[in-house]
This record gives C-alpha cells, sequence and structure tokens, in this order.
C-alpha cells in the first residue's frame, strides 16, 4: 500500500501556490484573446496564385494569430492586430499583388454569448455536486471532486494566461472547448477512484479513515496511469505532429488531462479526507 | 441466446463497415466481370425510392470550406443614431434564420468599412448558396392594409379607386408563425398568431372593417386580401396565399426569425478553404491515427490476449461512429471531433477498468472464468456512474429545452452531442460488446 496522504501537505501547498499565481497572472496579464472575442480586421489579397506560399510564410511569421483562406485566387486575411497601411504594405512587398477589400470585423462571440456560456459552466459545476451527492449518497464526495474540477480549471486557466503572455497562446473558442473537456474529465477521473474509495467503506478491510483512502488509491494508481497515458500518447502526437493550427489546442488538453489525473488522487482523496474529519469534529 | 447477441453484433458491424465504404467494383477473377460490392444508390423495390448509402460525413467550415456570402445593409433610410442597433439586430436576425434553416455551425462577422456596414455569413459545405443567399437575405417585413374605396369625380364620370392604407398592425407584433394545411383543400398555409398588443390591434381592425378585404403584404407585395367575416378577438389568422408546401416553410421559419430592420443585398458569394487549412487539417488526421496506433500497441503490449479485445472494440468505437455521423448528417467541426477524441479516452478507460479489475480478481482466485465474470461486474458500476455523469454535463452544454440563459447554438452545442454520442457508443462497445466476447470467450453463463 502506498501511503498517498502523507504527502498530503506538500501537494496541497504546491497547488495552492500555483492556483494563486494563476489567479494573479489572469488578473494581472489577462489572455490573449482571438479575433472572436475581441474583433479585427479582414484583408483580401487578389491574384496571388504566383506568391502565394511566400504570402502565406510571410503573415504567418508577422502575425501568428492571423487564419488565411484561400478562395479562388485571392487570400483572405483575418487578424486582430493589422491596419490597412500593414495590410498595403504586405500586398506591396509581392509583384502583381493587390489589396483587396479590407474591413474592420466585430467580434463574432456576443457579450451575450459569454454571459451564456459562462452560466453553463456554473450549471454544469452544480449539475456534479448534486449527481455525485446523489449517486454516492454523500454529499462530501461531491464537494470534494467539485473542489478539484475548480482546481483544475483555474490551473488551466492560470497557465493559459501566462502561455499567452509568453508565448502567444490565444484564448479562443477551442480552448472553451477544451475548458469544458478537462471539466467533464477531471469528474470521471475522480468519481472512478471515489467508487472504489466507497467499496473500501463497505467492505471493512480497513478502520482508520486514512488507510481506506490510502488503499483505493493504491489499487486505482495503475488503471489512473494507464489512463493517462493512453491520452497523452494521442495528445503528445497531435502536438508534435499535427497541424500548427491546432497545436495550442492540444497543448491545453494536454495540460488539462495532466491535470485532470493529478487532482484526482492529491486533491479530491485529501479534500474528502479533511472534510470529513471536520464534520466529524463539528458532529 | 449469447451466441444470437453476438452474431447479431457481427452482422451488424459487417453492415455498418459495409456502409462507411467509399462506392467501389471488384473484378473477381473466374468470372472477369466487375462485381459492385459497394454502389452509391441502391434502390428500394416497393417504395420506388432510391436510397443513399454513400454518404460522407459533413465537415464543418474550419475542416472543409465552405460559401462566403457577404451582404449589404442597407441603411440609407436609418437615423445615424439607431445603425448600431439596427445593424447588430440584422445580424441577430440572420443568425436566427441560419439555425432555422438547419445550416449547423454558421460563422457571421459584421463588417464596417467606413460607413458602410457589411454582413459576413460563411456557411460549411452549403451545396446550393444562392437558395440560401435569397432565404436568409429576404427582409421579410409583414405589413397588414385596409382596403378602401374613393369615389373619385370628375365632370360627369366618377370612378372608384381602390386603396390601401397601411394600419399599425406589422409583422414586429407577431408571436409565433406557424404551417398549417387547410382542412378541406390540404393546401399549405401560414397561421400567425399576434402578441398581447397585436392581437388588440387586430381586433380592433377586424371590427372596424367588417366584410371588407384586410389586404396581407409582405415586402410590399401583396399576398392575399381575405375579406374579414367578424372580430377576430384572439389574435390568430391564417394566410392563405397560393403557397408550395416549400415557400410557406420558409416564409413561417423567417417571420418566427423576425423581419430584418434594414434591406440586405448580396454582394459576394464565393468558395472558401479550410479556416485551418487543408495542410493542417491532413497533418492533425495522420498524427491522430498515429497516436490511436499507439494507444492500440500499448493495449496489447499491457493486456495481452485482452488487449486484442480492447482493439477490436475501440475499431468498433469508430466504426459505429462513422456510421451514425454519416447518417445524421451532423456537422464535425473541430471541437466536434475533440468530443469524440474525448469520448474514445474515456472508451480505452472503461476497457482499462474491466481488465484492471480482472486482474485484481484473479490474484484471488485461479477461475479464470470467475474472475474475468466479477472483475467485469466490479467495474460497471464505475462506469456506469462516471459516464453518467459526462452525459448529465453534455446534457447542460446541449440545452434541449433551449432554456435562454444557457447557449443554443454553436460550437459549445456541437461539442455537446459528439461528446453524448460518443460516450453512449463507448458504453455500447466497450461495455456492451466486451461483455458478449468475454462471455463467450470464458463460456460464462447468462443468468
Amino acid at each position: 500500500m502506498i501511503h498517498f496522504l502523507k504527502h498530503t501537505s506538500i501537494t496541497l501547498t504546491l497547488s495552492g501556490l500555483l492556483m494563486v499565481l494563476g489567479l494573479i497572472s489572469v488578473f494581472t496579464y489577462g489572455f490573449n484573446y482571438s479575433i472572436d472575442f475581441v474583433g479585427g480586421a479582414t484583408a483580401e489579397f487578389t491574384a496571388v496564385a504566383k506568391n502565394e506560399q511566400q504570402i502565406r510564410n510571410y503573415v504567418k511569421k508577422n502575425y501568428p494569430s492571423a487564419t488565411i483562406q484561400k478562395s479562388g485566387d485571392n487570400l483572405f486575411i483575418k487578424e486582430k492586430n493589422i491596419t490597412k497601411e500593414d495590410a498595403q504594405k504586405i500586398a506591396n512587398r509581392f509583384n502583381g499583388v493587390r489589396l483587396g477589400a479590407f474591413e474592420i470585423i466585430s467580434p463574432s462571440v456576443s457579450a451575450e454569448n459569454i454571459t451564456k456560456t459562462v452560466t453553463a459552466f456554473a450549471v454544469v459545476a452544480l449539475c456534479i455536486l448534486l449527481y455525485v451527492a446523489y449517486s454516492f449518497s454523500g454529499f462530501r464526495y461531491a464537494l470534494a471532486a467539485v473542489i478539484a474540477m475548480f482546481h483544475d480549471t483555474v490551473l488551466l486557466l492560470g497557465a493559459w494566461s501566462l502561455l499567452g503572455r509568453f508565448f502567444g497562446a490565444q484564448f479562443d473558442i477551442l480552448f472553451v472547448t477544451a475548458l469544458l473537456i478537462i471539466m467533464s474529465f477531471s469528474v470521471h477521473d475522480t468519481i472512478i477512484i471515489f467508487d472504489k474509495l466507497k467499496e473500501e467503506e463497505k467492505s471493512g478491510r480497513y478502520s482508520g479513515l486514512e488507510e481506506k483512502i490510502n488503499a483505493a488509491l493504491t489499487l486505482t494508481i495503475v488503471r489512473s496511469a494507464n489512463t493517462s497515458i493512453t491520452t497523452i500518447l494521442v495528445l503528445a502526437s497531435l502536438v508534435i505532429l499535427g497541424g500548427s493550427a491546432t497545436r495550442w489546442f492540444s497543448i491545453s488538453l494536454l495540460i488539462g488531462m495532466f491535470l485532470g489525473t493529478y487532482s484526482s488522487p492529491f486533491i479530491a482523496a485529501p479534500m474528502y479526507y479533511f472534510l470529513t474529519r471536520f464534520f466529524k469534529k463539528r458532529a | 441466446m449469447k451466441k444470437n447477441t453476438l452474431s447479431t453484433i457481427i452482422l451488424v458491424s459487417l453492415f455498418f463497415l459495409w456502409f462507411s465504404l467509399p462506392p467501389f467494383s471488384v473484378r473477381i477473377p473466374p468470372m472477369n466481370k466487375s462485381t459492385t460490392i459497394k454502389p452509391k444508390t441502391i434502390r428500394v423495390p416497393f417504395l420506388k425510392k432510391e436510397i443513399n448509402v454513400s454518404l460522407p460525413i459533413r465537415l464543418g467550415l474550419d475542416l472543409q470550406g465552405g460559401s462566403r456570402l457577404v451582404f449589404l445593409l442597407d441603411t440609407a433610410n436609418i437615423n445615424k443614431e439607431n445603425i448600431p442597433d439596427a445593424v447588430s439586430a440584422a445580424r441577430d436576425i440572420i443568425e436566427r434564420r441560419i439555425n432555422f434553416f438547419g445550416v449547423n455551425e454558421p460563422q457571421l462577422s459584421l463588417l464596417k468599412g467606413g460607413n458602410v456596414y457589411k454582413i459576413a455569413v460563411e456557411l460549411p459545405g452549403v451545396k446550393d448558396p444562392t437558395k440560401t443567399a435569397k432565404t436568409i437575405g429576404q427582409t421579410a417585413q409583414l405589413g397588414f392594409s385596409t382596403y378602401k374605396e374613393e369615389v373619385v369625380k370628375q365632370g360627369t364620370q366618377s370612378a372608384t379607386i381602390p386603396t390601401f392604407l397601411p394600419t399599425k398592425l406589422t409583422g414586429a407584433y407577431l408571436k409565433k408563425a406557424s404551417l398549417v394545411f387547410d382542412q378541406k383543400s390540404g393546401s399549405p398555409q401560414v397561421g400567425i398568431q399576434f402578441n398581447k398588443e397585436g392581437a388588440r390591434l387586430f381586433a380592433e381592425i377586424t371590427k372596424n372593417n367588417k366584410k371588407k378585404p384586410l389586404a396581407i403584404f409582405l415586402d410590399n407585395q401583396l399576398l392575399t386580401a381575405p375579406v374579414v367575416q367578424d372580430e377576430i378577438k384572439d389574435g390568430n389568422a391564417v394566410i392563405s396565399g397560393s403557397f408550395k408546401v416549400e415557400e410557406a416553410k420558409t416564409l413561417v421559419n423567417q417571420l418566427n426569425a423576425g423581419a430584418l430592420p434594414v434591406p440586405v443585398r448580396l454582394l459576394e458569394q464565393k468558395t472558401i478553404e479550410p479556416t485551418l487549412g487543408k495542410e493542417n487539417v491532413q497533418k492533425s488526421l495522420i498524427a491522430g491515427v498515429v497516436g490511436l496506433l499507439s494507444v492500440v500497441v500499448f493495449m496489447l503490449v499491457l493486456y495481452g490476449k485482452n488487449g486484442i479485445l480492447a482493439t477490436i472494440s475501440l475499431f468498433l468505437y469508430a466504426l459505429y461512429s462513422v456510421f451514425i455521423f454519416q447518417i445524421s448528417g451532423i456537422v464535425m467541426t473541430l471541437s466536434g471531433v475533440a468530443g469524440f477524441l474525448l469520448s474514445i479516452g474515456m472508451a480505452v478507460d472503461s476497457n482499462i477498468l474491466i481488465y484492471e479489475r480482472i486482474k485484481e480478481e484473479k490474484i484471488r482466485t485461479k477461475d479464470v472464468a470467475l474472475a474475468t465474470k466479477l472483475g467485469f461486474n466490479n467495474a460497471l458500476k464505475a462506469i456506469k456512474q462516471a459516464n453518467t455523469n459526462t452525459l448529465l454535463i453534455a446534457g447542460v452544454l446541449f440545452n434541449p429545452f433551449n432554456l435562454s440563459f444557457l447557449p443554443i447554438s454553436g460550437s459549445v452545442r456541437g461539442f455537446s452531442l459528439t461528446l453524448a454520442i460518443g460516450v453512449v457508443l463507448s458504453l455500447l462497445t466497450g461495455v456492451f460488446v466486451v461483455k458478449n466476447i468475454l462471455w463467450h470467450v470464458y463460456k460464462i453463463d447468462k443468468e
């Protein structure tokens, strides 16, 4: 039996520090929002046939967050920070290429949709709380699972704020999807471990709560490791071999999957332990 | 009994495999004749209908591209200070119309160049953008006018000139429009229901115009002018122009989405490449396949014989999903693929859970069949709970009741739909199919 709970103070302190660091970053640096959220401009370059690849390379180098779309003999560039002068300069660099329409584009995600999505996150958390409380017939399980999920979400947001600030990772619609995936996965992972813990509590092999938790974690650690390895195999190959447009998305999933796996034994289980002790003392 | 279930699974899987293949023919040597193994369509004898059996999976703008329509908003007749409101209202109405017409995952953006406002609409894989452009670009302003005959006298001659006087009642007072059919002739009609204020106006108009025609205009074109029989107090009316079903349906959708506050004009129409870029999509596809293959190798190394079973269940999982995506016409975007990937992860997890539990039981008993059975059943509870939870999350995000405070369209919904389908399929292939195979291999009796 591995003594998981022995290292609780270290893991909880580490997680707490990282969460504070992440939140500081979110509040000071904010996010590198994509064009969907803040708007930008579209520029159309006509007659690009000869220079297509060079233009693509040039735009990619100077405007890493731009999307480039081909339509017939024209290229559409969508980018947050581009002025008409900039676009004209690009056109001038290439022989025969002209700047067609240049238009200011407003955010495609409305403020209303952002509010709705945030509400959806809250409703999801509430549903998880109620469902886990119901299916494990214990509110402490539910609270611990949601705390772990909250931990994963905050850390991923913090990581994204820092990656956005220093490496240009964008907060786009795909990242919102990644957040949803991580929330689902985090709870999925915690439920598997709690199921084993519930079984240990029923079997009565061990009398102490600490031993029960350690036994449950020891028995599920191989499964957790194997599941993580399989997801990491897929995501790592997407990060390394996949196209550049999806790389950041894969990275966000990779970070999230790691957090989801880590938080079940090292956040959810100790939280359950503390909550149980706390409520027993008060009872 | 158990043999039957297993053979059914095999038959169904073979059918799905056949269905997912592109049309092809094979030359069998002794016959020396090309034999069609997979046709494009199949003729159903008694229905006299061709059924398309080679459906492509519909991909979103990011993966496949589509068409780009740009509409110019004519703001000439609008006060300057009202322009921003009118423009954003027009954008919302066009978005609603597109959703009503069942085009999934469109992308709308508002373009501004100087004082000229445009709306760019990007639609994934639409085959006939001209028709779509027409339906989403129509103003759909409904108007009601009373009829009046004016007698004009000129010298000794007098003539009656029929005129229509527009009333205050317009499509803006509409609560709901619906497609109805005339009970006698069966011809399609558009039923309309006014809101409270509209019902009051309608009652007033009908009261004052008994036995007179009431003209209904759509975008200043006379649709129909029925004669008012009696005062209508409940705010319900039926427009019985000479519609075809398709036209009536279109009008219903347009009315429900609301009339455009400004007229729009189609400026340009183009086909566009995937937003992610062709190269990117291809690369990521290869990367995904490499990733899945490494998972297969990992499972084989880890669980040996059971690893083969896990591989089979993963393969079936992919096959069933392709079938569902083919026949449902769900538009797959990258978010959707991500939801799908997540559910693959959970399918693998179900397998790992089962085999870890079986290993655990094998330590306690030498009887492999018993260990398999106990391990499987022990794993089932955790799998059920974890997947119910995921389905619950997908349910909230899909927002099936269109609750107004949750997202009702867009990528979140696309993601939740593929996630839910994935979870159900992973339970089917990772649990139900695996159980049947395990029970068959270890000759476990079903109680």
